[in-house]
């Protein structure tokens, strides 16, 4: 096989032009969701030491996540959480032969994709 | 039986050097206990609620739970290197650039098994 840049076959590296089937895209956001979930870790590495670290310290983590942008934030780190762990359990269920065919798969990610974004929005009400 | 007829550099096949099975059981034996634990805590944010700081400082004083959550940062290191190991092999076809970023991964993932274990110890 020859090595990539000497290989001459055609590539379309403009995604949007692409038209991806729901599972496609189901996929693609879990792993989309777990490299944001990596880039997140600091962040609630962080979170924890300061809230552990005193009283003081605790209340002023709380004013400091009432501020709309880190709102934003927590809703973003949660709602890629949230998706994951769906996710991963549709996966885990394929595991065992439950969704594994082809209709299967597509009601999977459709239900993946709403149960995901209605625990979104409700985790995004619990923060507002 | 296969054998590995690849030309590419090494052999090795998995994220940990062993079977792409093994990378498998790793994703899935970590997400159980992850998912287990994570239900815990959503499970006593809802008890405590609104959380105070004497309730979430005796949460993490348990040395129970110290330790729990010790292992359980163990797991989500494990499953998060299995998953960027994955993304690296896929989009990152430069031998050296993919070993970089795969090394900046794993030098992470042992910071914050470091500072989580501080973090637990100082309380």
């Amino acid at each position: 096989m020859p090595k990539k840049r000497l290989d001459s076959r055609p590539v379309n590296l403009q995604l949007w032009t692409l038209r991806l089937p729901v599972t496609a895209i189901s996929s693609i956001l879990h792993r989309l969701s777990g490299f944001g979930l990596f880039l997140f870790i600091p962040l609630m590495l962080w979170g924890l030491q300061y809230s552990l670290a005193s009283s003081d310290n605790f209340l002023s983590l709380g004013r400091l996540f009432s501020s709309f942008p880190m709102k934003v934030l927590l809703w973003l780190a949660g709602s890629a959480l949230i998706y994951h762990i769906i996710a991963g359990v549709r996966h885990l269920l394929m595991d065992i032969h439950i969704g594994d065919s082809k209709q299967g798969g597509t009601i999977g990610a459709y239900l993946v994709l709403s149960l995901s974004v209605l625990l979104s929005i409700g985790f995004g009400v619990c923060l507002w | 039986m296969v054998t590995n007829a690849s030309n590419y550099g090494s052999n090795s096949k998995g994220a940990f050097g062993k079977s792409g099975v093994a990378d498998w059981i790793v994703q899935r034996k970590s997400a159980v206990v992850m998912a287990v634990y994570f239900a815990y805590l959503g499970y006593f944010l809802c008890v405590n609620c609104p959380l105070t700081y004497e309730a979430w400082q005796g949460l993490f004083q348990s040395f129970v739970f110290k330790i729990v959550t010790l292992i359980v940062l163990i797991y989500l290191l494990k499953h998060a290197w299995v998953g960027l190991w994955t993304i690296a092999t896929d989009y990152i076809a430069g031998v050296t650039a993919r070993n970089l970023f795969l090394f900046l991964c794993k030098s992470l993932l042992l910071v914050y098994l470091i500072w989580g274990s501080y973090i637990l110890w100082m309380v």
